[in-house]
């Protein structure tokens, strides 16, 4: 062998000797691969691809929001006043909330708030005058905040008072409906530590500086520039006291987060791990390789597109069990389009539509079987207190010949695998319907976002669907940045109103405000009515449901706009959890992905 | 030599300014634009407003851009709206990974494709050469992204030699773990490895057809002095280039790597940024291997001058 030859194979066996002299495990965070150490202490959790963690401040601003976010970081380390989601079910948690139920007064107008004897981490007790320091920087900031719809919190609260330590009360400008209340807006107070952050400049000693607005402005630009320094999370002694279970004990390795237990908590449940990783991933697929090989995962998750891969993990030593989450799925129609429009415009041709999603053939296809279809504006599943009995059947089954008489009933000659068109323009009964002429096609542009086979099989599969009854669909597969761009609330004559049809590839779910109504998707003013569905009675069904006490306005609302379709509902994809057999207490999965590590104990 | 340096450094200077305009502008024109994607799609029209004017992005592109260039120029790369932090501590924290990867991928590269070269070049057309082109050829056609599962499907998952991800932590912890940089590193020599070793034995074909050889040869030199002493150190000098050139290359499949292994360096960063059109950390990202791949090929170009010596010649007198 040749010198040279000699010293580049002593180079990569060195590296190779050195490789497989070490242990396989790969990481130095302590926590070790495998689950057989009985002494095992810490937890490693996989966070969704491309979702780190990465923001502390529980009032957090709109630029800030993220689900996963709250689920995985924020609602660790601070506890709201009412914790939505129990054990698998929606509904308040009273086991871990920091107030008894809310009760009223005021014929209804007033919600007294009684909070528990919980202590932040330093031993100071939490008080009601911790919940007034986030009213009065909420009050201060409210168009910054993630959580901000115009009209409702703070808007609709005419008077906040502190009777004594333990009390506070929130008087609104009318009577709402108190689950609506209680859902959007109570369980969105998060109490924050003022006797440690009522400051506006480091090293100051806590005062009342949040008690005038300037005061609070002041003192909340103070901590939002303390909290867009993700690096000193784990060191900024403001983050150290906390209101929950778990501390940041780091906070680095390209957002790596370590908790360690807080062994002050004041909640029902005490940690048993003493840490609890966060490990983010660059793809879905480096997760998979990880869980695959046995890696340094203790919880994480299966892809959709490796669904079929479940029984090889679970014969790794996890268990995989199916997370249904808060939310709903549809294709959103473009109202106002100059070209199709008018033809959305119609319900019998939403409801052809409707009839052509094959929602069963899309969970068991596509979804392989890891999905929830949607048949309404109120979420199916998970089993929840909100949904009637309509909505837990698809008023649309799949049928293409309902869907083509549908057409045929309304002046359209249908063309099987072709482009049906307007034969009998007008307005009568039989005719398409306003603003669609003699010869109009039913042909629609769907974009929807690219790079998800399972979404990619479905949409196909629509297509086909589609083509049955004469409809043509345009697929355009897109990045789901420009998905998202494109599927913007615009008036026919805008630029920006060429888009007709989208499917995006993640769910609504309903997180922050938690209550199942539609103001902000099928309302005409709603942030998210990117289709411009203008229906007065849908409208006012959906403001009942706000201000109602009987639980009929929720009803009505949701048979109205089952059946109205201001979208086209389709199926939502699921996660699969993997989880370690032997780590206990991590089931059932919480429907918005919240994490419970307290509960968990290596067996 | 220092007129030549100079001419080299005004040239970069130039480059990276025309690199930075250009990706500015490109990252700009893409659909959406950073306030939907961070606001998400509950923002209203009036909250992107805000977002957009509070960060300047209602500004003509121009002055975006240089308001962009005067904060760099002055250490500030800008705000990650996603990590939440600024780009130069995200950056500092990555890039020292990703020199690590790229610097230990490419040296090994270099030591394995040299010898292999030049044996190819040595016993050309015989069945050693026609094994190992075959072999090359096969590692170059490859995708990283798909050399990388093939390697962590055979290594980690069902051999469970290797861990199927780099170890996190800065380059020292990393390399108090070194199974876990094999996999990735081996995936980022393999498809280098494969190029360089082309290079070097056409170069080497090219250098033994020489008279120089010949005569050498006529003076009853020995074969393997001849090709120690005189053709290695001809056939690398368009190796030297090759490399400064290969620099964006190599980045390039460091990116794939790093999305495949979660191996947390620029790599990890660019994607992630990608994905949440996170413009601060993509420029910051852009800027920082412009300067990488500009400073190789200035390198390249020294290298090459101090191995040559007609380019000396040329560079002295000219």
């Amino acid at each position: 062998m040749k010198k040279p030859q000699i010293v580049a194979t002593l180079g990569l066996a060195a590296v190779l000797l050195a490789a497989c002299s070490s242990s396989p495990t790969p990481t130095p965070t302590g926590s070790t691969s495998g689950s057989t150490a009985p002494s095992k202490t810490s937890v490693t959790i996989a966070e969704p691809a491309n979702a780190p963690a990465y923001y502390i401040f529980p009032l957090t601003p709109m630029d800030n929001y993220n689900g996963l976010n709250d689920a995985y970081f924020q609602d660790l380390i601070y506890r709201p006043i009412y914790w939505i989601g129990d054990h698998g079910a929606v509904k308040v948690n009273d086991q871990i909330s920091l107030a008894d139920a809310p009760t009223y007064t005021d014929g209804g107008k007033t919600a007294v708030l009684k909070l528990r004897p919980y202590n932040w981490s330093d031993g100071t007790p939490i008080t009601s005058r911790d919940v007034l320091f986030f009213w009065n920087l909420l009050k201060s900031a409210k168009e910054n905040w993630a959580g901000y719809v115009p009209g409702e919190f703070p808007d609709n609260v005419t008077n906040v008072t502190t009777p004594d330590a333990q009390t506070i009360t929130f008087t609104f400008d009318k009577v709402y409906n108190p689950d609506w209340i209680l859902y959007n807006e109570l369980s969105q107070l998060s109490p924050m530590p003022q006797h440690v952050w009522d400051i506006d400049a480091t090293g100051q000693k806590a005062s009342d500086l949040d008690t005038t607005p300037a005061g609070a402005k002041k003192v909340y630009d103070y901590l939002i520039k303390q909290a867009n320094d993700a690096g000193t999370y784990a060191t900024n002694p403001l983050w150290q006291v906390v209101s929950g279970p778990w501390k940041v004990q780091s906070f680095a390795n390209g957002n790596e987060v370590t908790f360690a237990a807080n062994p002050a908590y004041s909640g029902p449940i005490k940690p048993t791990l003493q840490t609890v990783t966060l490990k983010p991933f660059t793809s879905d697929t480096a997760e998979f390789n990880v869980l695959a090989a046995n890696g340094d995962i203790d919880y994480g998750y299966i892809p959709p597109q490796q669904g079929t891969q479940i029984d090889r993990i679970k014969g790794l030593g996890f268990n995989a069990t199916e997370a249904t989450t808060w939310s709903i799925n549809y294709m959103v129609p473009n109202f106002n389009n100059p070209t199709v429009g008018p033809i959305f415009q119609q319900l019998y041709v939403r409801q052809a539509m409707a009839h052509l999603i094959d929602q069963d053939g899309w969970v068991k296809g596509p979804l392989s079987g890891f999905g929830k279809p949607t048949f309404g504006p109120v979420p199916t599943y998970p089993d929840n207190p909100f949904v009637d009995a309509n909505g837990k059947a698809n008023a649309f089954p799949y049928d293409v010949q309902k869907a083509t008489d549908l057409l045929t009933q309304n002046g359209w000659t249908v063309k099987p695998d072709g482009v049906s068109t307007c034969t009998s323009p007008g307005t009568g009964a039989g005719q398409c319907g306003a603003g669609i002429t003699s010869g109009a096609q039913l042909k629609m542009k769907v974009e929807y976002a690219s790079g998800l086979g399972a979404l990619d099989k479905a949409m196909q599969a629509e297509k086909s669907a589609f083509a049955q009854a004469g409809i043509e669909l345009d697929l355009v597969p897109e990045p789901l940045d420009t998905v998202n761009a494109n599927e913007t609330k615009c008036v026919p004559t805008d630029k920006s109103c060429s888009w007709q049809l989208v499917q995006g590839d993640l769910a609504w779910t309903f997180q922050p405000n938690y209550y199942p109504e539609g103001s902000l998707m099928f309302g005409k003013n709603g942030c998210c009515n990117a289709g411009s569905y203008d229906d007065p009675k849908a409208d006012a069904l959906i403001a009942a449901t706000h201000t109602s006490t009987s639980p009929d306005a929720m009803v009505a609302y949701q048979d109205y706009v089952q059946t109205q379709l201001p979208v086209i509902w389709t199926p939502k994809a699921e996660t699969i959890v993997a989880v370690r057999s032997n780590l206990s207490g991590t089931q059932p999965n919480d429907p918005f992905s919240n994490l419970y590590p307290e509960e968990w104990r290596w067996s | 030599m220092a007129v030549f340096l100079l001419r080299r450094t005004l040239q970069a200077v130039a480059v990276l300014f025309i690199v930075t305009v250009i990706v500015f502008a490109l990252l700009h024109a893409l659909p959406g634009g950073p306030a939907r994607a961070i606001l998400g799609p509950r923002a209203t029209p009036e909250a992107i407003a805000v977002f957009n004017h509070e960060n300047g992005f209602d500004l003509p592109l121009i002055q975006q851009y240089i308001r962009w260039l005067g904060n760099a120029l002055h250490g500030n790369l800008g705000f990650s709206y996603k990590r939440n932090q600024s780009v130069a501590s995200l950056l500092a924290t990555a890039v020292p990974r990703t020199l690590l990867l790229v610097g230990f991928g490419t040296l090994i590269a270099v030591l394995l494709a040299i010898p292999i070269g030049l044996a190819q070049a040595v016993r050309r057309n015989k069945p050693v050469d026609h094994v190992l082109t075959a072999i090359t050829f096969t590692l170059y056609s490859m995708p990283a992204f798909w050399l990388g599962l093939l390697l962590v499907d055979i290594f980690a998952v069902k051999l469970g030699w290797l861990p199927p991800e780099a170890p996190s932590g800065g380059p020292l912890e990393m390399l108090a773990h070194p199974a876990g940089l094999v996999l990735p590193l081996l995936t980022l020599s393999l498809v280098t490895i494969a190029s360089f070793s082309r290079y070097v034995r056409a170069s080497a074909v090219e250098q033994l057809e020489q008279d120089y050889v010949r005569t050498a040869r006529a003076k009853g030199l020995e074969s393997d002095e001849l090709v120690r002493k005189h053709v290695v150190r001809n056939a690398l000098s368009p190796v030297i280039s090759l490399l400064g050139l290969s620099l964006p290359w190599i980045l390039g499949g460091s990116l794939v790597v790093e999305a495949v292994f979660n191996f947390p360096g620029t790599g990890f960063l660019f994607w992630n940024a990608a994905q949440g059109a996170d413009y601060p950390v993509m420029l910051g990202v852009v800027l920082v291997v412009t300067v990488g791949t500009v400073l190789g090929s200035l390198l390249a170009d020294l290298g090459y001058a101090a191995l040559d010596p007609r380019v000396r010649d040329q560079v002295s007198a000219g």
